[in-house]
């Protein structure tokens, strides 16, 4: 029979080794692939997860609640991601245009005529979008990767991202404002 | 209700996140309102899109090694006294294992090539001399001799060197890519 999670939590938090290794197992893909959408690769993704495990192991007596288990984990992946990204930004390392700058034109456009075939249009598409959330600021891009890509409630996300329930709305808000906007007059450009 | 007020809970609309009452107060200006329908749309469209964006698997090895970086990582480094779980235990290796015997297996080593180069130095010269005048017949007797001569060699290097199994690998591989 499975363990709870709870269970688990009780026990990697008294020192079980076993109950840790557990908890990797449940939740690396999820937080992986957060990292994965907000830094776009597979290297920064890899390195955001292990990174999520090791401060969570290091940080397990801050943890006095097991139910807060999963958001606290979360929430040190992406101020890890959020971290990174804007590190990234200042020049360190230049992998993606990031900043959210009006009137930049840094969606690539594709040429649509050459390509009649619908599969490829919609895959198109979708790199289009993918690029377009990378202009998000960072805020706004995890809040949407978290509720409208991840699939996390508005009450999860505000509990990862310790903010009012208001705050994630108006985020996404923002967020899906701005995407739609963009691919609006992406697809003028064509 | 106005289209401003409309449009701003769409999406909340689209993914059902709102209460009956202010669902059915939409549905009802959606009837009737023509842009907040094409919003609608719109909407719905880029909320489908970004629901349908998966990340790639990266595969099964991944996930196993991951697992066992993350434990090596947190073991290792903060909690040396913690008992380790059976997938990262490693076998302890010895003092002995790890310097002594690559160190002698070298000796070994050194000690193969140099009886193995004044053996080839000595019968090249033999051969050389037999080159002049000789048949194809007694060269090819004299060239088994001597490869018959160096494998001793090499045997006695490989027994020599058998407790490093690295060092017998290297004596071995050094000395039949030079003699034959
Ligand atoms: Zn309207």
């Amino acid at each position: 029979m499975e363990i709870n999670v709870k269970d688990l939590v009780q026990s990697f938090i008294d020192g079980d080794q076993e109950a840790f290794a557990q908890l990797i197992g449940r939740f690396k893909k999820r937080v992986y692939s957060v990292a994965f959408q907000m830094l776009g690769n597979h290297l920064d993704a890899d390195d955001v997860t292990q990174e999520a495990f090791v401060r969570i192991y290091n940080r397990r007596d801050q943890l006095k609640n097991v139910d807060y288990f999963a958001s606290f984990l979360m929430r040190i992946a992406t101020n890890y991601a959020i971290d990174l990204i804007r590190w990234k930004q200042k020049g360190f390392v230049s992998i993606d245009a990031d900043k959210d700058i009006p009137g930049s034109p840094k969606i690539e456009l594709v040429d649509k005529a050459d390509r009649p075939d619908q599969i490829l249009e919609n895959k198109e598409l979708l790199d289009i979008i993918k690029q377009a959330i990378k202009r998000l600021p960072p805020r706004q891009r995890i809040t949407v990767i978290l509720h409208d890509l991840e699939g996390f409630s508005k009450k999860e996300v505000a509990g990862i991202l310790q903010c009012p329930q208001a705050t994630v709305r108006s985020n996404l808000h923002i967020a899906r404002t701005k995407l739609r906007k963009w691919l609006q007059k992406d697809d003028k450009g064509r | 209700m106005f289209c401003r007020q409309v449009q701003s809970h769409l999406d909340d609309y689209i993914l059902n996140q709102i209460n009956k009452e202010l669902f059915d107060q939409i549905d009802n200006h959606l009837k009737e309102c023509l842009d907040c329908r094409k919003r609608l749309q719109t909407n719905k469209q880029l909320i489908l899109e970004l629901q349908s964006i998966k990340t790639p698997d990266p595969g099964d090895y991944y996930w196993q090694q991951i697992e066992e970086s993350i434990l090596a990582k947190t073991l290792g480094v903060n909690n040396e006294k913690a008992e380790l779980p059976d997938r990262v235990k490693a076998e302890p290796i010895s003092i002995i294992q790890r310097y002594l015997i690559p160190l002698a297996a070298s000796f070994v080593l050194l000690f193969g090539a140099i009886m193995l180069f004044n053996s080839i130095q000595s019968q090249t010269q033999f051969s050389s001399q037999a080159t002049n005048g000789s048949s194809p017949y007694i060269l090819a007797e004299k060239s088994a001799e001597l490869s018959e001569k160096s494998d001793s060699q090499i045997f006695t290097a490989i027994v020599a060197a058998a407790p490093g199994s690295l060092g017998r690998h290297l004596i071995f591989t050094n000395i039949s890519g030079g003699s034959r």
